[in-house]
C-alpha cells in the first residue's frame, strides 16, 4: 500500500530556522530601502509568506545561497512596499534606442569568460540581477518570480531579456 | 541554423554557471550585512508566529486530505481482514496490495451468453449492461472472473476475484468516495484514466471499472450477482 504521508514538521522547522538565521540580514536590507522600522518588519513578514511558497528551492544548510535567496526576496518585497507607500515611478531604466545586434558566436567561451560574466552579473542593478539569478540558479518559473517579487509576469520577462542583453553587451566591450 | 542553436545552448550554459558563481559571491558578501543589534518588536514576533502557524495549518489540511483518501483504502482492507478472521472456513488472506497500475485489456477467448442489456454465464450474472455495449472479452479461472464490454471508445470491466487474490487500483492523482453496494461498503475512485468501484461480500472482491459515467458504474455494480 502506498501512503503518501508527508511530514510537515520538518518544513516548519526549516522555515523557522531560516528566519532565525537570516532575519537580521533581511531587516537590514529592508530598512536600507524603507528607512522605517515598522515597514522593514512588514517586509520581513511578507518575505516569509513568499519564501514559504517555494521552500523546496532552499537548502537551509547552505547558508551562503540561502542568504542570497532571502536577500533577493526581501529586497524586492521592500521595493514593492516602498513603491506602494511612496508611489514613485517604477519604470525600468533602460535605453529606448533599438538594441545593437549581438552576436553570441563572437564570444569566446572559456574559464576567463566565465569569471568575467560572473563579475558582470554581480554588478548588474539588483532590479535585473535578482530576476536573472532566480530564473537561472533557483529555477523559479516566471510566474513564481512574479509572485515572489510582487511584480507582473510581463515585467519578469522584460527584465530577463534585458539582463541577458546587458550582460552580453558588457562582455563584448571587455573582449 | 544548427550552429546558432549550439552557440545559444553553449551561451545558456555559460550564463547559468556564471549566475551560480555570482549568486555565491553575493551570498558571501551579504554576511557583512547580517550583523548589528536589531530589536524586533513584540508585534512583529507575534505576526511571525501567526505566519508559521498559518503555514502549518495549510500543510495539515493538505496532509488530512491525503490521509482521508488512504484511510478509505485501508478501511476496505481492514474489513476484508476482519471478516476473514471471523470465518474459520474462509480462504486465508495473504495480502491485498493496492499498487499503481492501469487496467490492460487481454485478448483471450470469449464465452458466455450476452443478451442485450444483461450478461450471464455459469459464474456471474450482470443484470444491467448500458445500451450499445457489447461483450469484448471474458475469462474465467478458479479464482478470477474478468469480463470486458465495449462501445466505440468506451469500455467497462467487471472483475471478480477470490478474497486472497491481489487487486490493483490506479491511485495516481485520484479521489476516493465511500458508498454502499448491495449492502456492502464500497470505495469509488476516479482519476484521469478511469473510474473504479470496489467492494466485497466476504467471499469475493468485486470491481467495476471503466471510462463511463459514475451512475452507470453504480447501476452495473448493483446488478451483479455471483
Amino acid at each position: 500500500m502506498i501512503f503518501l504521508i508527508i511530514d510537515s514538521e520538518e518544513d516548519m522547522l526549516k522555515t523557522e530556522k531560516i528566519y532565525q538565521k537570516h532575519r537580521v540580514l533581511m531587516y537590514n536590507i529592508a530598512y536600507y530601502i524603507l528607512k522605517d522600522k515598522h515597514l522593514a518588519e512588514d517586509a520581513v513578514e511578507e518575505s516569509f509568506v513568499r519564501i514559504i511558497k517555494n521552500l523546496d528551492k532552499i537548502d537551509e544548510n547552505d547558508d551562503i545561497r540561502t542568504r542570497s535567496y532571502v536577500a533577493m526576496i526581501c529586497r524586492n518585497v521592500a521595493k514593492s512596499i516602498y513603491n506602494e507607500k511612496i508611489k514613485e515611478n517604477t519604470a525600468d531604466d533602460f535605453p529606448t534606442e533599438a538594441d545593437e545586434e549581438l552576436n553570441p558566436a563572437e564570444i569566446v567561451i572559456n574559464r576567463e569568460t566565465l569569471s568575467k560574466v560572473s563579475g558582470i552579473i554581480e554588478n548588474l542593478s539588483p532590479t535585473y540581477r535578482d530576476v536573472f539569478i532566480m530564473r537561472r540558479v533557483y529555477d523559479l518559473s516566471r510566474e513564481e518570480i512574479a509572485e515572489s517579487f510582487g511584480i507582473n509576469v510581463e515585467t519578469v520577462k522584460k527584465r530577463l531579456t534585458r539582463a541577458k542583453v546587458m550582460i552580453l553587451k558588457e562582455l563584448q566591450k571587455e573582449m | 541554423m544548427k550552429t546558432d542553436t549550439y552557440v545559444d545552448k553553449a551561451l545558456d550554459l555559460l550564463l547559468d554557471e556564471a549566475a551560480a558563481m555570482a549568486d555565491k559571491n553575493i551570498g558571501i558578501k551579504l554576511a557583512k550585512e547580517a550583523t548589528g543589534d536589531v530589536e524586533f518588536s513584540k508585534e512583529h514576533e507575534k505576526r511571525m508566529k501567526k505566519i508559521f502557524a498559518s503555514a502549518k495549518k495549510t500543510e495539515r489540511k493538505r496532509k488530512h486530505r491525503v490521509l482521508k483518501y488512504t484511510a478509505g483504502i485501508a478501511a476496505v482492507l481492514c474489513m476484508v481482514i476482519a471478516f476473514d478472521a471471523l470465518n474459520a472456513g474462509a480462504l486465508r488472506i495473504k495480502f491485498m496490495n493496492f499498487i499503481l497500475e492501469t487496467d490492460q485489456p487481454n485478448t483471450d477467448y470469449s464465452f458466455g451468453d450476452s443478451k442485450a442489456g444483461s450478461y450471464s454465464d455459469d459464474e456471474i450474472a450482470i443484470d444491467y449492461i448500458p445500451d450499445g455495449f457489447e461483450l469484448d472479452t471474458s475469462r474465467v479461472s478458479e479464482t478470477k472472473i474478468y469480463i470486458k464490454f465495449k462501445k466505440d471508445d468506451q469500455y467497462f470491466i467487471a472483475k471478480v476475484e477470490s478474497i486472497n487474490e491481489k487487486m490493483s487500483i490506479d491511485t495516481e492523482e485520484g479521489n476516493a468516495e465511500h458508498l454502499t453496494i448491495n449492502g456492502c461498503e464500497a470505495v469509488y475512485t476516479t482519476n484521469k484514466n478511469a473510474s473504479s468501484l470496489i467492494w466485497h461480500d466476504n467471499k469475493y472482491v468485486y470491481r467495476i471499472s471503466g471510462n463511463i459515467q459514475k451512475n452507470e458504474i453504480l447501476k452495473i455494480a448493483e446488478s451483479v450477482r455471483k
